[in-house]
C-alpha cells in the first residue's frame, strides 16, 4: 500500500475543497512574492540611483527622508577639495506633477554625473546636456508615456520646458524620471545653491575611516555613510523592510488559518475512516503524516500556481505606463525559493493542530461515530 | 490460480504461548463520567481457537465489551490480557493490531476509492512486508470468498455482501490469532448474512484463530463454541 495513495486520495474525493486551499495558499504566495519583489525591486533601484560609481553617500543629518535632505554647494566646493576625494556628484531629487501623472522624479545632476555618460542616448547626446537653454533629458519610459520626443515642449509642474534628449538606463525609476541640469533644477525648486546629497568617491587607497572623521570634525549637520552601511540604516528601506515582513507574517497568519481550517474539516470528514487505519495497525504518527501529506502537496500545488501567477502580475506591472518602471518583473530564485519554503511551513504549521487532533482520535469512540 | 497459502506473521510473544488468547477480571466501563455503567465487573476466558458469541439486546454493551476486550477501549477498572499483552499500552496495541488479531465491523468501513486489492493491503502496509507475499496471501483469501474476479474492482462498484466478505478478508490478512467481529452481519440481507457468517466461521477455523463475536441476532450463536449473554452490563452463560 502506497502511503502517498491514501494521502492523494483524499485530494481527489474533494477536489473543489482541495482546489479552493490550494488557490488560497496560491494567492498568498503570489501576494508574497508580488511584494517583497516590488519593494526588494524598488530598494535596488534606488540604491543604484545612490551609488553610481562612489563609494559614499552625503547627506543631511538626522532626516527621515532624502527629499529633506539638503547639501549646500559650499559645503560640497570644500568637500570636493579634501585631498582624499577624487570626485563628488551632487544629486538634488524633488517630485512634480504633469496632466495624468501625479508623479514625476525629477532628478537635479551636473553635466559629467557618471549616469549620463553610462546611459544609452536615444535621442541627444551626454555631451549636449545642459547646454541648450530650459532643456530637460527624459527617461524613455517617462518620454513614452508623456508622449514627448526631442525638439518638444512639455509640461513639467507649473513650466513648460523643451526636450533637449531621451536616454535609456538599467534604472526604473530613471527610466521613468527626467534629468534637469542641476542648476535648473534649483531654480525650479526653490532650493538654490543646494543638492538633496552627493556621491562620493575616493582617490584609490584613501581611508574610508578619515574621510569620515574629516567630514563629522569640518560638517557636523552632514553624515557620509559608505553604501553598504547606507542601504542598512536608510529609515526608508527599513521602513519597506519591516512592511514587507509585516505583510508578509500576516499573509503567513491567515494562510495557516485557512490551511487549518481545511485540514480539521477533512479530518472530520474521515473520523472513521482514520479510526480504521488505527485498528489496521497504523501509529499515531502514521496517522499525523497523512494529514500534514496532504497539506504539504496542497501548499506545493499553492506555490507552484501563486509563484506563475505572481511572476504573470509582475510582468503585467511591469508593463503598465502607469508604474512608471518601478517594478522589475525578475525571477529570483533565492526568493522562489523562499516563498516556497514560507508557503510550505505556512500550511505545516496550519495542520499541525489537525494532524494532532487526527492521531489522537480514539478508535473506539471514532467507530461509534456516526 | 494461486490456492497455495503463504505464511505471513510470527508467533506473538517470546516463550510460552498461554492458553487463553483473552483473559479479561473484573472489568468495568461507564460513560458520561461514570453516570452511566456498561460493562460491570466482567470476567472472561477464550481459548485458543475458541469461537464466543456476546449476544444482547442493543445498547447491552456488547460491542462495550468488545472494544475493552480488543484493546480498542481502556476499562475504569480491571485488567485485560490478549495472548498475555496488555493492550492499553499504545506500543503493545499497535503490535497487537499489526500482528495478532483482526477486526470485522457491522459496517464494512473499507475505503471507498481504493480497490479491494489496496484495501486488503492497508493491514501488512505497517509491518512493510514484501508486496509480493501481501498480494498472493490478498489472493488467496479473495479466492477463499469467491471474489478473485474482484480484485481490482473499487469498493463503491461492490455490493453489500461484495464489501462485507472483502471486510472478512482484510481482518485475516496478518493471520491474527485472534478475530473480533462486531455486528458484522448486522448491515446485510438475512440470506447474504447468512452465507457471510458461514464463510466468516469456516475461514477462521481454517486458519485456527479465536473469535469473538458480538451479535443481537440469536442465530448466530449456534454457530459458535460459547455463547454469553450481555445483560445490564454482565456477561452470563446463556
Amino acid at each position: 500500500m502506497d502511503f502517498l495513495k491514501l494521502i492523494f486520495i483524499n485530494i481527489r474525493r474533494h477536489r473543489l475543497r482541495s482546489l479552493i486551499t490550494a488557490a488560497g495558499i496560491g494567492f498568498g504566495a503570489a501576494s508574497m512574492l508580488c511584494i517583497v519583489s516590488i519593494v526588494l525591486g524598488a530598494v535596488g533601484m534606488f540604491q543604484n540611483i545612490l551609488s553610481t560609481e562612489s563609494q559614499f553617500i552625503l547627506f543631511e543629518r538626522n532626516v527621515s527622508d532624502l527629499f529633506f535632505s539638503s547639501v549646500r554647494a559650499s559645503q560640497l566646493e570644500e568637500i570636493r577639495n579634501f585631498p582624499l576625494v577624487k570626485r563628488v556628484d551632487p544629486l538634488l531629487v524633488g517630485i512634480v506633477s504633469s496632466p495624468n501623472h501625479p508623479i514625476i522624479t525629477c532628478f537635479g545632476v551636473e553635466a559629467d554625473n557618471p549616469r549620463l555618460r553610462q546611459a544609452h542616448w536615444l535621442h541627444g547626446s551626454a555631451a549636449a546636456f545642459g547646454r541648450e537653454k530650459d532643456a530637460i533629458y527624459l527617461g524613455e519610459r517617462a518620454a513614452s508615456f508623456l508622449k514627448a520626443t526631442i525638439g518638444q515642449e512639455i509640461p513639467i509642474g507649473s513650466r513648460r520646458f523643451l526636450v533637449g534628449g531621451v536616454l535609456r538606463t538599467a534604472n526604473g525609476f530613471e527610466d521613468g524620471g527626467v534629468f534637469f541640469p542641476l542648476r535648473l533644477a534649483q531654480e525650479f525648486f526653490h532650493k538654490e545653491s543646494q543638492a538633496s546629497l552627493a556621491t562620493v568617491e575616493l582617490r584609490p587607497g584613501a581611508s574610508f575611516a578619515a574621510f569620515r572623521k574629516q567630514v563629522d570634525a569640518r560638517f557636523p549637520d552632514l553624515i557620509a555613510l559608505e553604501d553598504k552601511e547606507f542601504n542598512r540604516s536608510y529609515s526608508q528601506f527599513r521602513i519597506l523592510n519591516v512592511t514587507s515582513w509585516a505583510i508578509g507574517i500576516c499573509s503567513f497568519l491567515l494562510g495557516g488559518m485557512g490551511v487549518a481550517n481545511t485540514m480539521l474539516m477533512s479530518v472530520f470528514a474521515r473520523v472513521r475512516e482514520i479510526a480504521v487505519l488505527r485498528v489496521c495497525g497504523f501509529s499515531r504518527q502514521q496517522v499525523a503524516g497523512l494529514v500534514l501529506g496532504e497539506a504539504a502537496i496542497l501548499s506545493g500545488l499553492g506555490s507552484l500556481v501563486g509563484c506563475a501567477a505572481g511572476f504573470a502580475a509582475l510582468v503585467a506591472m511591469n508593463a503598465a505606463p502607469q508604474l512608471q518602471g518601478y517594478v522589475r518583473a525578475a525571477l529570483r530564485m533565492d526568493l522562489l525559493v523562499g516563498v516556497a519554503v514560507v508557503t510550505l511551513a505556512t500550511a505545516i504549521a496550519g495542520a499541525f493542530y489537525p494532524a494532532y487532533f487526527a492521531s489522537r482520535i480514539a478508535p473506539a469512540e471514532a467507530l461509534r461515530f456516526e | 490460480m494461486n490456492t497455495e497459502e503463504p505464511r505471513l506473521g510470527s508467533v506473538p510473544a517470546a516463550g510460552e504461548k498461554p492458553s487463553s488468547v483473552i483473559v479479561a477480571r473484573d472489568v468495568w466501563k461507564s460513560f458520561d463520567h461514570g453516570r452511566t455503567p456498561v460493562i460491570q465487573g466482567v470476567n472472561l476466558e477464550i481459548g485458543r481457537g475458541e469461537m464466543v458469541a456476546l449476544w444482547g439486546s442493543s445498547g447491552s454493551g456488547k460491542s462495550t465489551l468488545l472494544h475493552l476486550l480488543s484493546g480498542l477501549d481502556r476499562p475504569d477498572r480491571g485488567e485485560i490480557t490478549i495472548l498475555g499483552l496488555d493492550p492499553s499500552r499504545e506500543e503493545t496495541r499497535l503490535r497487537l493490531c499489526r500482528r495478532h488479531v483482526g477486526f470485522v465491523f457491522q459496517l464494512h468501513n473499507l475505503i471507498p476509492d481504493l480497490t479491494m486489492l489496496e484495501n486488503l493491503r492497508i493491514p501488512c502496509f505497517s509491518e512493510r512486508r514484501p508486496a509480493r507475499e501481501v498480494d498472493a496471501r490478498a489472493r488467496y483469501l479473495a479466492e477463499k470468498v469467491g471474489l478473485s474476479h474482484r480484485l481490482t474492482s473499487r469498493i463503491q462498484n461492490l455490493s453489500g455482501g461484495e464489501r462485507q466478505r472483502t471486510a472478512i478478508c482484510r481482518a485475516l490478512m496478518n493471520r491474527p490469532e485472534v478475530i473480533f467481529a462486531d455486528e458484522p452481519t448486522g448491515s446485510l440481507d438475512e440470506r447474504t448474512a447468512d452465507v457471510v457468517f458461514n464463510l466468516l466461521l469456516r475461514l477462521v477455523s481454517e486458519e485456527g484463530a479465536s473469535v469473538i463475536l458480538a451479535t443481537h441476532d440469536q442465530r448466530f450463536t449456534k454457530g459458535c463454541h460459547r455463547s454469553l449473554h450481555i445483560h445490564q452490563g454482565k456477561a452470563l452463560p446463556l
